[in-house]
């Protein structure tokens, strides 16, 4: 080619490179805040940091809009963003209807574009209790198997559309006939199955909007099901969204929450604004500096999202379990909250391994050889609680030290283990320990497997893509899988029913069939004094821990956000793991 | 010519539909059900009356061969479909991540023709010079490298260290997503060219892109350009009086960009489709990294609607290759007969 | 990764003069020898070889074997530092050299077989079978190659007998090209006609005459494949598709602690260090083999 022809060429894609950054200022993609006052504005340098590269010709911009993440300081000039990186890792968000949706990383969103009934209130986190929210006020009868619910006054969406008793019966009816993951919560209610079934009214919520009373009468006895019914699943929804049906999430949704959406998601970004019609309040001295604009961004993953956050660019991330000392000493963190969730290997009754009742023995020794803080610091750089049960602290009746094999003695697990061999048990194969690959767990398996062989049991990994590994357990694969289980709403029986009670499920997946356990725990639901329901709770749970030794708990989830303490003043997370959005004040 | 191209570009259709059809019943020899894992969310146990629905909706249950008409009789309208995961048209999909994969690759591009062109003519030119030997080393370093690994390096030395050390915002690029927040789909002029502060998201991983193969292109090109320019017609040219830096450029250069051009085309190919890596490590959402993640969803439409771009634009940046060729160089006549 | 094409292949002219009696295998390493770098590389292959057989010999502790400290630094008893359950890293990188090679080794192998039959085949038949032959090699290069890595690691599992299954699959194609093309031009070549006009038979001249002519590109490529299989596992490792815990696997390794860049950085530089320089040396020896065997250099 020309030399000349090269030499023009060159000139004119220059030309070109120096047009196109100059020129469209207008266009306004700095989706940050004008409040960046003191920031250095970024006037064209032509000094790049890295190797010269013929691809970025002048880095020249027009723009006086400053470098865009170091978001807005003072709340008082002008809007403030907060970018964050730690709520979608992986894939975009699969539904964000609380009608159809059973992450928690949507559920982050759902709950800020929408109020419930009763919200959790733990402003004392050893004792989270619940209060009413769009509810003014409930009660419950005499044996907790009818509940009225009384609507404030002025409750509504941020359309202006009014919430009424009427709005909620309407929204749970939707929820019926769009049969998301958690609709089978729609049985507690009388006339929920049927709802479920066949469509149409569910004839145990009666609605009279004079009076504004929501009466709900459920199923069976459950003196928790203020709890219950602050979940997503019972969110109100407005008149448009019973006409788009599962397509209403699509678009943009309303809401009666603290936030709105701005636009529609996508998978890259979910962008949600303050909303001023909201009613609620809380006493708090952030409430004027409450943050303008929420952009959740989805990341590949933990890394890539710390390491972004590291550069600037977010104002919180999650923490891979590998930077927590880090987050600890450089940023602010949630790790002091206590989640509502437990990590525990599940047994499979069913199995001849190691599953009935001539096994007893041998899932004793098995718990209490793990050496559980080691996995802990190890693992998880010391981010988790070692459980000592399998409910975790801050679920209103949970009590510690109820597992007598958790704590860590080899004596003991090698006393039981012997007596089992000599009972006539014995393992021909490696025991085999499942659980789903590619999600950082290999190393805690590496760890059981050699607290096992401590005391002569010979254990082998047993990995399942991640694809297929839920498949396995719910057609009875799994021998002891590891498994990790968030509270839905914040009550013993979110650990007691849905994983260990006969109907939970048909208790078709692991086997667990014990009537003394369900009967204890049906009559803890059907106890309104709390007390007396919580011990009948924890003698239901000693009989899994204990009796029967159904699970080996091995820790409890703890907080697990990081935000940049620099700029932000507070940053609440709640035991279920959602953030308080309303209460995120920058400095 | 014109009738070699226009048999070559029939050729593409069986092309595509046996590769895309080997993937539709590759999917069924997987396992894991699209249906539970749609159901589930892939993290707990699926509810069967929402997995039956899925099935109903998307006709998972019916014989594979009713399936496989029924996909390629929506495939042939350009229907792609809707993803099992999110629900979102293909189509919309497609459009919205081929544009990202597309700016991504395109600047990968120039910098590995621009950087290894260059770095290998000047080699061969100046053979034996530091220039040369320090190109040799860092190629050789370049090319051994994990990309990823190096993904991470350029991350951390440039934007997470800056950012620690309160460099001032100019001097700092951006680790991951394809512009600020809230821009959406970023700030383009005439589709390629990064403004205002988008093209701080561009640089790292165009960079990281192009670094292994800029290191291939270089050492290609040098010792192309070395065998051309020991060629016997280069002597010839010399003799006749000709200044030296014509000769390079005009002979010289053209052909020795013969298997250079294969290997920017394979290239071209790998960007597209396979730059899961770059797309993991920078979150910049491209086909590659929605293909990966819907092959370990079983979200069928998705990956197979993708597939079927890539595998086209794959198929057609070849025809441009070897008709290139021809124009390179004049002795490569189109054979008769299929000569790649 | 992009499949490197061996260069631009050369009809090789096997006219052996009569004078020359030296052995070919004593010319051949005259001159590979005569490239520095290439003979760098192939000292350190054979470092890397005699690390893989002798491992338990050199590694101080099991790859499995834990120890106290969690992510320590290189020491005075543990070389490399430790990884984040506290295993031994430089015990890890030492026995992950057997993983490598036989990756490496193993799936260039599976390519190199099926790629020089395929290519052989099309080469040598030409016609329709040649046609029908390429097309296929088109369908399966227009396919993403993670498609297929994530499709055939979910059949067979992931493990390092998958990813060389992978490798061996796509890789083949690269070679069945160079086989095909070689193979063309080859026969067109008057010692092959004169071969057949002295009567020897098709399988004579393809055994005997052509097939060794065609194959001298492929040593070239064949070692850079290796090395590009074993960037591959690092690769795939990074999908989730590879060897899982706890096989020491260089690419695995580097997955694990990368999100410790910051703080522990000897996790990724070690093993690292150990594929880079592996990969690097295979690269040096297929450039030597090349100018080895070009026949301009003779």
């Amino acid at each position: 080619m020309n030399a000349e022809y090269v030499r023009l060429l060159t000139v004119v894609f220059a030309l070109v490179l120096l047009a196109a950054s100059c020129g469209d200022s207008s266009d306004d993609n700095e989706g940050a805040s004008g409040s960046d006052a003191d920031v250095e504005s970024s006037d064209g340098e032509s000094g790049d940091p890295e190797e010269g590269d013929p691809e970025d010709g002048d880095p020249s911009d027009g723009e006086t809009e400053a470098g865009e993440t170091e978001t807005g300081d003072t709340a008082d000039e002008g809007p403030s963003e907060f970018v964050d990186l730690g709520t979608f890792l992986g894939d975009p968000p699969q539904h964000l209807d609380p009608a159809l949706n059973s992450t928690v990383g949507a559920y982050q969103v759902i709950n800020a574009v929408y109020d419930g009934l009763t919200e959790i209130d733990a402003s004392d986190p050893a004792n989270p209790t619940i209060v009413p929210l769009v509810a003014e006020s409930y009660e419950p009868n005499a044996d907790a198997t009818v509940w009225t619910f009384t609507i404030r006054e002025d409750a509504a969406f941020s359309n202006g559309e009014a919430i009424t008793a009427s709005t909620f019966k309407r929204s749970w009816e939707r929820a019926a006939a769009l049969q998301g993951f958690y609709s089978f919560l729609l049985t507690f209610l009388e006339g929920g199955d049927a709802a479920l079934d066949s469509g149409g009214e569910i004839s145990g919520v009666v609605a009279d909007d004079d009076a504004r009373t929501l009466e709900v009468t459920l199923s069976a006895p459950n003196s928790e099901f203020d709890a219950v019914a602050g979940f997503q699943l019972f969110f109100p929804m407005p008149e448009e969204a019973l006409e788009a049906g599962a397509e209403y999430e699509n678009g943009v949704m309303i809401g009666n929450g603290p936030y709105a959406m701005e636009s529609a998601r996508t998978d890259e970004e979910i962008t949600l604004v303050r909303s001023d019609s909201w009613v609620g309040d809380f006493n708090g001295e952030t409430w004027d500096d409450r943050v303008d604009r929420i952009v959740f961004r989805t990341q590949s993953d933990p890394e890539t999202g710390y390491l972004a956050f590291e550069a600037g660019e977010g104002d919180s991330a999650n923490i891979p379990p590998g930077r927590t000392a880090d987050a600890q000493a450089n940023w602010g963190t949630t790790l002091d909250v206590g989640i509502l969730g437990s990590y525990f290997f599940a047994i499979n009754d069913r199995s001849d391994v190691i599953g009935g009742a001539d096994n007893l023995l041998l899932r004793q020794a098995v718990s209490a050889a793990i050496d559980r803080d080691e996995i802990n610091e190890a693992v998880f750089s010391g981010s988790r609680a070692t459980a000592t049960g399998i409910t975790p602290p801050g679920i209103p009746g949970q009590t510690l030290g109820l597992c007598e094999f958790c704590a860590f003695d080899p004596d003991q697990a090698q006393a039981l283990f012997d007596e089992w061999v000599a009972d006539g048990g014995s393992l021909e194969d490696p025991l085999p320990l499942q659980f789903a690959s590619d999600s950082g767990e290999e190393p805690v398996i590496q760890i059981v497997i050699d607290n096992l062989a401590d005391i002569g049991i010979e254990a082998e990994a047993q990995p399942f893509p991640p694809e297929t590994y839920f498949d396995e357990l719910a057609s009875g694969g799994c021998v002891i899988c590891l498994a990790g289980w968030f509270a839905d709403y914040p009550t013993y029986d979110n650990f007691m029913f849905n994983l260990f009670h006969g109907a939970a499920l048909d208790g078709t997946n692991l086997g667990f069939i014990n009537d003394d356990f369900d009967a204890l725990v049906d009559e803890a639901l059907s106890t309104p004094d709390s007390d007396a329901a919580a011990a009948l709770f924890q003698d239901a749970e000693r009989i899994v821990l204990n009796e029967q030794t159904m699970t080996v708990p091995i820790n409890w989830y703890r907080g697990d956000y990081v935000y940049n303490d620099d700029e932000i003043a507070t940053f609440p997370q709640t035991s279920l793991g959602l953030i308080l959005w309303e209460q995120v004040a920058f400095k | 010519m014109a009738s070699y191209v226009i048999r070559r570009l029939l050729l593409i259709v069986p092309t595509v539909f046996f590769a895309i059809s080997f993937l539709f019943l590759l999917f069924f020899v997987l396992p894991g059900d699209p249906a539970n894992l749609l159901a589930g969310g892939g993290d707990r146990i699926p509810n069967p009356i929402r997995v039956e629905q899925v099935n109903d909706k998307y006709g998972l249950d019916d014989p594979i061969a009713t399936q496989f008409v029924n996909y390629w009789k929506r495939t042939l309208t350009w229907d792609l479909g809707e993803s099992f995961a999110t629900g979102r048209s293909v189509n919309e999909i497609l459009g919205d991540r081929a544009k990202n994969s597309l700016r991504l690759g395109v600047w990968a591009i120039i910098a590995e023709v621009l950087i290894g062109i260059g770095i290998g003519v000047y080699s061969a030119i100046r053979r034996g010079s530091w220039v040369d030997k320090l190109s040799t080393v860092g190629t050789a370093v370049l090319s051994a490298v994990p990309i990823f690994v190096l993904g991470y390096a350029f991350q951390y030395w440039f934007a997470v260290y800056p950012n620690t050390h309160d460099w001032p915002q100019w001097a700092r690029l951006r680790t991951s997503q394809i512009g600020p927040p809230g821009s959406g789909d970023g700030s383009w002029f005439l589709f390629f060219i990064p403004t205002g502060e988008q093209w701080r998201y561009v640089v790292l991983p165009a960079l990281t892109m192009a670094a292994v193969s800029t290191a291939l292109v270089a050492r290609l090109t040098r010792s192309s350009m070395l065998g051309v320019l020991d060629a016997d017609y280069m002597r010839t040219a010399r003799s006749k009086g000709l200044d030296e830096r014509r000769i390079v450029l005009r002979h010289g250069v053209r052909n020795a960009m013969l298997p250079v051009i294969t290997l920017i085309g394979l290239d071209l190919g790998a960007v597209i489709g396979a730059a899961v890596l770059i797309e993991t490590v920078f979150s910049w959402p491209g086909l590659g990294s929605t293909i990966a993640n819907a092959v370990e969803d079983r979200d069928l439409p998705v990956v197979l609607g993708l597939t079927l771009v890539v595998v086209l634009v794959y198929s057609i940046v070849n025809l441009a290759i070897d008709i290139s060729y021809a124009w390179f160089d004049p002795r490569v006549r189109l054979a008769k007969r299929d000569d790649t | 990764m992009a499949i490197l094409d061996g260069g631009p292949t050369q009809p090789v002219s096997t006219v052996t003069s009569a004078s020359d009696r030296r052995s070919p295998a004593y010319d051949f390493w005259r001159r590979f020898s005569r490239n520095k770098l290439a003979v760098l590389g192939l000292c350190f292959l054979v470092f890397l070889i005699l690390t893989a057989l002798f491992a338990p010999l050199i590694a101080p502790f099991e790859p499995r074997d834990r120890g106290d400290v969690f992510r320590g630094g290189p020491s005075r008893h543990n070389y490399f530092g430790t990884d984040i359950i506290g295993r031994d890293v430089f015990s890890r990188v030492v026995y992950g050299a057997r993983v490598s090679l036989k990756i490496g080794i193993g799936a260039t192998t599976i390519a190199l077989v099926i790629g020089v039959v395929f290519g052989a085949i099309a080469g040598f038949f030409g016609g329709w079978i040649d046609t029908l032959l390429m097309r296929v090699t088109d369908i399966f290069l227009a396919i993403p190659y993670i498609v297929l890595a994530v499709a055939i690691a979910s059949v067979f599992g992931r493990s390092e007998n998958s990813i060389v299954l992978v490798l061996g699959v796509t890789g083949w194609l690269g070679v069945s090209r160079i086989v095909r093309s070689s193979l063309l031009s080859l026969k067109e070549l008057e010692y092959v006609e004169a071969a057949r006009s002295l009567g020897f038979s098709r399988t004579r001249i393809i055994t005997r005459h052509i097939l060794p002519n065609a194959l001298e590109p492929i040593v070239a490529f064949g070692a850079i494949t290796v090395g590009s299989a074993i960037l591959a596992e690092a690769a795939l490792s990074f999908l989730g598709v590879g060897p899982q815990d706890p096989t020491p696997a260089w690419g695995l390794m580097i997955f694990q602690g990368r999100g410790d860049l910051a703080d522990a950085p000897h996790l990724v530089l070690f093993p690292g260090l150990a594929i880079s320089l592996t990969v690097l040396s295979f690269q040096l020896i297929g450039d030597g083999l090349r100018d080895a065997l070009d026949p301009k250099q003779r």
